[in-house]
């Protein structure tokens, strides 16, 4: 196992240059502002103090009504409803697509027009049905994340091997056996992709949403810091927003690693 | 009904631009039970498709075939296929590869695993239960189709060039180890090969095939004892008769 002995080495040399490259940044972010002051306070504030807002936030609820805690939750509530109906209804619609004919045929054109508008551009719509509550934002969310599910398992369907189904004829499996022993699990990592890319999507679409219309949220917080000259809180904003969707991505990967063993890596 | 295998007059065309396009021309065959019927025939000559048909996966244009007397319309564990590439499910391991065909059919999952756990100790597999097909040789997966397609206890094997994409070394012993697995455990075994050394150490009987469309040219009758000597005279004189009727045009 001479690669893992250099993987591991590697490893620690690739986690030594990224922490250097997070402290240069913090570095030129502190100099151009609290030590030569090109930019105000009122602009750009320094890194040092969008830790203490950040700090800050976790009990105050001023100036936008609640901690930052709360906001969080808020967001993940809808980003997290609108995107397990996606995948509810999503992967499973895109597998019927690939496996059965009809459906194919049925589905597919009304798919292919729908697909190529972006999930925030049916808010303006959905506002007029729903308000600007939790079920148009939950509505987009859906949107965003049930298409990236139907396209993946769609084409991860479509990439079962002729040879893999005669192998399972011959075995005698049955029609709904190929389906379920054969062609799903081939689609696995398709089907994972889908679910990863849905979710960045989900998380896009959400924000993006929130910035639009909302009363509370993570976006709704950046907006409101936005109105009042508050930068530090539209960091610590967008802070949040990048750490929560990066443990979510991180939450996703974890599941595959449990549901997929060694078999499906190359 | 005197074979295992009887496939009376097997025509198949498929539709082309130009009509259609015949690959199997008028083909009668009959495989006894236990026995080992190598088809050998160079190139794209229709022996796939004449494997294919016999299994069941495409139909015939006319003609019929039937299995141990009960006639072949649809595929099902009668046949079991090997075939030239590695088809194992890459996402289940050996073991998993080897009970699928019992899974299938609902067998329970001691006694599917008893099976199973036999027929990889009879590839010579044991030890590598738990190993993923990405973690196998070319040769231990081709054992692994064997193990697998022999679990299923098909009343005939299929074998579509199992050893074509192995290396030559690794091809002699392949081919040392089928002869062992055939002699440990007997099946009736139709092997299609463009290999006539292999055809000639695996083969009770040889069919020579002719190009598109496929006919049988002449049957060679194997009776040399097992295992079989490359170098023998008989060995040698079966070869070079094979070989002279085989048109080189068609190479």
């Amino acid at each position: 196992m001479n690669q893992n002995k250099n993987g591991t080495k590697d490893n620690k040399k690739y986690i030594l240059m990224s922490i250097c490259s997070v402290l240069v940044f913090l570095f030129i972010w502190e100099l151009v502002t609290d030590v030569l002051g090109i930019f105000k306070s009122t602009m750009l504030p320094s890194p040092v103090k969008v830790f203490g807002t950040f700090i800050d936030k976790f009990t105050n609820t001023k100036p936008d009504g609640a901690t930052i805690q709360v906001h969080t939750l808020a967001s993940l509530k809808v980003a997290l409803s609108g995107y397990l109906i996606g995948v509810g209804i999503g992967v499973p619609l895109g597998i019927a697509m690939a496996w059965f004919r009809k459906v194919d045929c049925f589905v597919t054109p009304l798919f292919d027009l729908l697909r190529p508008v972006p999930g925030i551009a049916w808010l303006p719509v959905l506002i007029v049905f729903f308000g600007i509550g939790l079920l148009s934002k939950a509505m987009v969310i859906f949107l965003s994340a049930f298409i990236a599910c139907v396209i993946n398992s769609y084409s991860g369907i479509k990439n079962t091997r002729m040879v893999h189904l005669w192998v399972g004829q011959t075995f005698g499996a049955t029609r709904s056996q190929l389906l379920f022993k054969v062609a799903i699990p081939t689609a696995l990592p398709m089907i994972f992709t889908g679910l990863k890319v849905a979710l960045g999507a989900s998380w896009n679409a959400l924000i993006a949403a929130e910035l639009l219309a909302s009363t509370k949220g993570l976006g709704f917080m950046i907006n409101q810091a936005r109105g009042i000259y508050r930068p530090d809180i539209i960091l610590v904003g967008m802070i949040a927003v990048g750490i929560t969707g990066a443990i979510l991505g991180y939450l996703i990967e974890l599941l595959q690693k449990l549901v997929m063993k060694r078999g499906w890596r190359q | 009904m005197s074979g295992m295998i009887q496939c009376e007059h097997i025509v198949k065309k498929f539709p082309g631009v130009n009509g259609d396009y015949e690959v199997i021309k008028d083909i009668s065959i009959e495989a006894k039970k236990n026995e080992i019927l190598v088809l050998f025939g160079s190139g794209q000559c229709g022996k796939t498709t004449l494997l294919k048909v016999i299994a069941g996966l495409e139909p015939v244009t006319s003609g019929k075939i039937f299995i141990n007397g009960k006639e072949k319309t649809a595929p099902g564990p009668e046949c079991g296929l090997v075939y030239q590439t590695t088809v194992l499910f890459p996402w289940l391991t050996t073991m998993g590869n080897v009970e699928y065909g019992p899974k299938m059919r609902g067998m329970s999952k001691k006694e599917r695993r008893e099976k199973a756990q036999h027929y990889i100790d009879l590839v010579g597999l044991r030890g590598f239960e738990k190993s993923f097909p990405n973690q196998l040789s070319g040769g231990m997966r081709q054992r692994v189709g064997i193990a697998r397609v022999y679990c299923n206890e098909p009343d005939v094997l299929l074998m579509d060039e199992p050893f074509g994409h192995l290396d030559a070394q690794t091809r002699y012993l392949m081919q040392e180890e089928l002869e062992r697995i055939w002699q440990t455990e007997k099946r009736t075994i139709v092997f299609v090969t463009n290999n006539i050394e292999e055809a000639l150490y695996l083969a009770d009987r040889v069919l020579v095939m002719s190009n598109c469309p496929a006919v049988i040219k002449k049957e060679f009758k194997v009776d040399l004892p097992r295992p079989r000597d490359y170098t023998s005279p008989e060995f040698l004189r079966l070869r070079q008769e094979i070989t002279s009727i085989v048109d080189p045009a068609e190479l």
